[in-house]
């Protein structure tokens, strides 16, 4: 508070480091981000390999069900129909995370698309849009996926469709403000005056400061939207049995919570350490990011 | 001269920082007596903030620490004395105003609640006369409509009646000494003018100490009866406000004042800027602070720290060459 | 003051028409393109055409959508909410059954939310880098990857299975808790609501004491505490009178969603407890594609998140006052 930046000058000044450099030197030395990181490395490594070197398909049902991991070459054990979990779980994770990758390519699409319009243009543009959010805003996400569900079945494009209606805005949302927020920047001001076009601004000047809240959102809405579509599943107006999504496992485990709890435990967990690893993740780049962070400790 | 009301003896705080220990103030020597408009003027980073913040125990531990020195307040040690009689002492006895006042009073509670809200903290006093009170100050210290006034927030003043509300809210409980911290550099000129005005008038109507902390040696010569130089954590020169400026004695004290723009200044002329920069307060020089800087040094400068000599009358001096028969800085000064 | 007098109009103006636009759009999803009562009600058999007449009728089903949506407002008016396709229930009814079950839930599980976000939010903040703090930062970031229905789940495992098969009657939710409790927590039907009502609690709780926690130390670095303490408050009231008000700005509006999205926190809870209250009722006509108590729910639901955005909003402006100004000074 009272130590003067005066304090420390010539000879003592740590060596400057370029923005992209200095980002991803922070996000390295922040240990739960590399703890993300990993896990999330092991994740997307088992669920590619994984239903490749398993023997087992996630829909083959075998004779011994419910057995316990490591039985009757299951390695993971069986589920109550017998089937392979390992498989089943592996394949999971590729569902999980090839449904939140593209819900939030096109989530994030629309948020850049609109809140780039409303932040930029403002005026009765921004008005329209803000008023559309505000009104989403109320409607608590379960209800716009239960809309949508019970209107259109649930299918593959359905699911993402209701997803992306739940994550839209608040990525519209976090775009414009911080359009709005770049826009006022006196250097953007600057650029204006000197007559550059709207094109260059938005290119040049603006759409470079706002790519650090792209990225942020971009680990959140990934997370968010392997939430979404667990819950989804769990209540059943997601994807249903027998597709092997994590939330339509851990719900149909439900009976066996007494004498079988791993059946639980096993999707249960990596669904929280899928989620989990991409939270901290997302956490360790909007800390490295923020440029108001920047050469502090 | 009767016994000072605040003496400052050879303190030196310390902070702990990622980058190693960095030594703020390094047996820093200061006293001010009742009454008295004491000026301490110094670069940003010399420790003067530090050196005020120290007195009322509003210095973070850690990462601050106090390896020694002493901070007596009629005679007793602030920096041991127990918490609960440090708050009385805060604001009741010494009360401080700081550098920027669009974010010193918070922004949530009326003025007048946190006008009020100082004065029933130190005195048993209902409500009412709290308002009372405090209105009787908005009024001294220039606010107009003070009764309409006590129920505005903070955003709805100007920063020059902002200061004065923290001026007010300083004098309210009658303290004996006013730290003011830098208390017009975050305003506009035509008000900072008023504002040294405002504190200069009310601290003698009140016979209130001022220790005026400030890097502006305009406002030292307007208000102040004394003067501190403070350079890299350490008091360098300290003289009655006329003496130090027709005939400064510490050469870094006479480069601060050939520094000052002059209005009779031959057109043309660049203006003198001390060479170099501070040291680095986590490696502190070994001699004299200002060594590398000197055009006076020599070579026992950059090795012994030279002691506080008091050269006449309330002029003291941290320098080894004042007072060698043949050494006189340039009369080119003023 | 007249302003927040008319702050308030205002804002309950804005509120009417977005709970409109809401219900509006929910309405849209569901009836241009209908669901179809017809094969709800007669399973695989198919009917005679003047019966399937009969049923279009009897909903309305053959007016055009402007009429029906008329209707549905004027309905609405009269606090109609309409009828089930499945089993002709009024929706009246089936919410009046599921409201006591999901009020005292939510009622319950954002009291506890609120409690245990305050006090783990101030006690991080005052011993920062103490253990409890470092334990608490881990346990709200773990927490963000937990979906409900998971902790849920889990805590029926770690309330109910595991003491059960471990003789930890004292831990076990679902058994009858020993007599020396009773002076502590007085009703049997406590027991059933306590677990499920933590669970709503605890996800949002963790979020929000972060957000009190970073909002507080930023606020203690702020030049008015500074003042604060230089005035000779004590540190209590420094940090309870001038800190923690400011530090509850941001946290307002974080309550708030939380307070709608709670919503979607209790669905997934009433699921998992298999408490019979408005989630999980509209979870399950969302299954059986009844879209008439889906919307009719819908719209209690968006007017219970209209009015917890109305009250943040005021809240807001009580709290800090230079919200009331809203752009244009005073004098």
């Amino acid at each position: 508070m009272s130590l003067d930046p005066a304090l420390n000058v010539e000879g003592d000044l740590p060596q400057s480091l370029s923005y992209w450099q200095d980002v991803r030197k922070r996000f390295f030395s922040n240990k739960l981000s590399i703890v993300g990181l990993s896990m999330l490395s092991f994740l997307v490594l088992i669920a590619i390999v994984g239903p490749i070197i398993s023997k087992w398909s996630t829909d083959g049902m075998d004779s011994h069900i419910l057995t316990s991991p490591f039985t009757f070459g299951h390695w993971l054990g069986t589920d109550d129909l017998g089937r392979d979990i390992f498989a089943r779980v592996t394949t999971g994770i590729r569902l999980s995370l090839t449904v939140a990758i593209v819900v939030t390519t096109i989530s994030v699409f629309v948020g850049v698309t609109l809140g780039g319009i409303a932040g930029y243009f403002g005026g009765i543009i921004d008005t329209i849009i803000s008023r559309f959010i505000d009104t989403w805003q109320v409607i608590p996400f379960v209800l716009i996926g239960f809309a949508i569900i019970t209107v259109f079945g649930s299918s593959f494009w359905v699911i993402v469709a209701a997803l992306v209606f739940t994550g839209w805005y608040s990525t519209t949302r976090l775009f414009r403000a911080s359009v709005m927020q770049v826009k006022s920047l006196e250097y953007v001001e600057a650029a204006r005056a000197s007559g550059a076009k709207t094109s260059r601004i938005i290119l040049r000047h603006i759409g470079p400061n706002a790519i650090p809240p792209i990225i942020v959102v971009l680990a959140f809405t990934i997370a968010g939207s392997i939430l979404s579509e667990s819950i989804y599943a769990f209540l059943g107006v997601g994807f249903r049995e027998p597709t092997p999504s994590l939330g339509v496992m851990i719900s149909s485990s439900r009976n066996f919570l007494t004498d079988h709890p791993f059946v639980f435990f096993i999707p249960g967990s990596i669904l929280v350490v899928l989620t989990l690893s991409i939270v901290l993740i997302g956490d360790g780049l909007r800390d490295a990011l923020d440029p108001k962070l920047r050469g502090l400790k | 001269m009767s016994k000072p009301l605040l003496e400052i003896q050879d303190l030196h705080v310390h902070f702990n920082t990622s980058d190693g220990v960095v030594e703020a103030i390094n047996g820093a020597t200061l006293s001010i007596s009742a009454g008295e408009v004491l000026g301490l003027v110094g670069e940003s980073g010399s420790g003067k903030s530090v050196t005020a913040m120290s007195v009322l125990g509003l210095v973070p531990q850690p990462p601050a620490i106090y390896p020694a020195g002493k901070i007596l307040w009629k005679g007793t040690d602030l920096l041991t004395t127990p918490d609960r009689e440090l708050r009385e002492i805060r604001g009741g006895e010494i009360s401080m105003i700081f550098q920027d006042p669009m974010t010193s009073l918070n922004p949530v509670y009326t003025i007048g609640h946190q006008i009020s809200e100082m004065i029933r903290v130190h005195s048993r006093v209902s409500a009412k006369q709290a308002k009372e009170k405090s209105i009787e100050m908005l009024d001294l210290v220039g606010v107009p409509n003070p009764r309409q006034r006590f129920d505005d927030y903070p955003h709805q003043f100007s920063g020059g009646m902002r200061q004065r509300a923290m001026i007010a809210m300083a004098l309210s409980c009658e303290p004996e000494l006013l730290i003011a911290d830098e208390p017009t550099t975050a305003l506009d000129v035509t008000i900072q003018a008023q504002i040294l005005e405002i504190i200069e008038k009310s601290a003698r109507e009140l016979n209130v100490a001022v220790l005026l902390i400030t890097h502006d040696l305009g406002v030292v010569a307007g208000i102040c009866d004394r003067v501190a130089v403070m350079y890299a954590g350490r008091i360098v020169e300290e003289a009655p406000v006329n003496d130090l400026f027709e005939n400064p004695l510490m050469p870094y004290t006479w480069g601060l004042m050939r520094s000052i723009p002059q209005m009779d200044s031959v057109k043309g002329e660049r203006l003198y800027t001390i060479p170099g920069s501070p040291p680095v307060m986590s490696r502190p020089p070994k001699g004299c602070a200002f060594a590398s800087r000197c055009e006076f040094a020599i070579d026992k400068c950059k090795t012994d720290l030279p002691e506080i000599r008091q050269i006449s009358n309330g002029r003291t001096v941290r320098c080894h060459r004042v007072g060698e028969p043949n050494f006189a800085l340039s009369q080119k000064v003023l | 003051m007249g302003t927040m007098f008319t702050y308030t109009i205002k804002r309950l103006g804005q509120m009417l028409i977005v709970v409109w636009a809401a219900v509006t759009l929910m309405f849209t999803l569901f009836f241009i393109i209908p669901g179809d009562p017809i094969s709800l009600k007669s399973g695989e058999k198919s009917l005679p055409p003047e019966i399937l007449h009969n049923i279009t009728v009897k909903y309305g089903l053959d007016q055009p959508t402007i009429v029906q949506y008329g209707r549905f407002w004027s309905h609405l008016f009269h606090g109609d909410l309409g009828y089930s396709y499945k089993n002709e229930k009024s929706v009246n009814t089936i919410l009046h059954d599921g409201l006591a079950t999901s009020g005292r839930l939510l009622f319950w599980g954002a009291l506890f939310q609120l409690i245990i976000a305050l006090t783990v939010g101030l006690t991080s903040a005052i011993k920062r880098g103490s253990i409890g703090d470092k334990l608490g930062t881990v346990f709200s970031v773990g927490i963000q990857g937990i979906p409900v229905f998971v902790s849920g789940l889990l805590a029926q495992y770690l309330f109910g299975v595991l003491p059960f098969s471990m003789h930890w009657d004292w831990a076990n939710f679902y058994k009858p808790w020993p007599t020396q409790w009773w002076g502590v927590i007085p009703t049997e039907g406590w027991k059933g609501l306590v677990l499920p009502a933590l669970v709503v609690a605890v996800v949002d709780a963790a979020y929000i004491a972060r957000m009190l926690r970073s909002s507080l130390l930023e606020v203690l670095r702020a030049d008015y505490i500074r003042t604060a303490f230089a005035k000779g408050l004590s540190a209590r009231r420094v940090w309870f009178h001038h800190a923690l008000r400011n530090a509850l700005i941001p946290v307002v509006t974080v309550y708030g969603t939380s307070l709608i999205a709670i919503f979607g926190v209790a669905v997934q809870t009433e699921k998992v407890f298999s408490l019979p209250g408005m989630g999980s009722t509209i979870a399950d006509s969302a299954l059986s594609q009844d879209s008439p108590v889906v919307l009719g729910l819908a719209i209690v639901v968006i007017a219970f998140g209209a009015i917890v955005n109305l009250i943040v909003d005021l809240s807001y402006a009580l709290i800090d006052p230079r919200i009331k100004v809203d752009g244009k000074a005073n004098h």
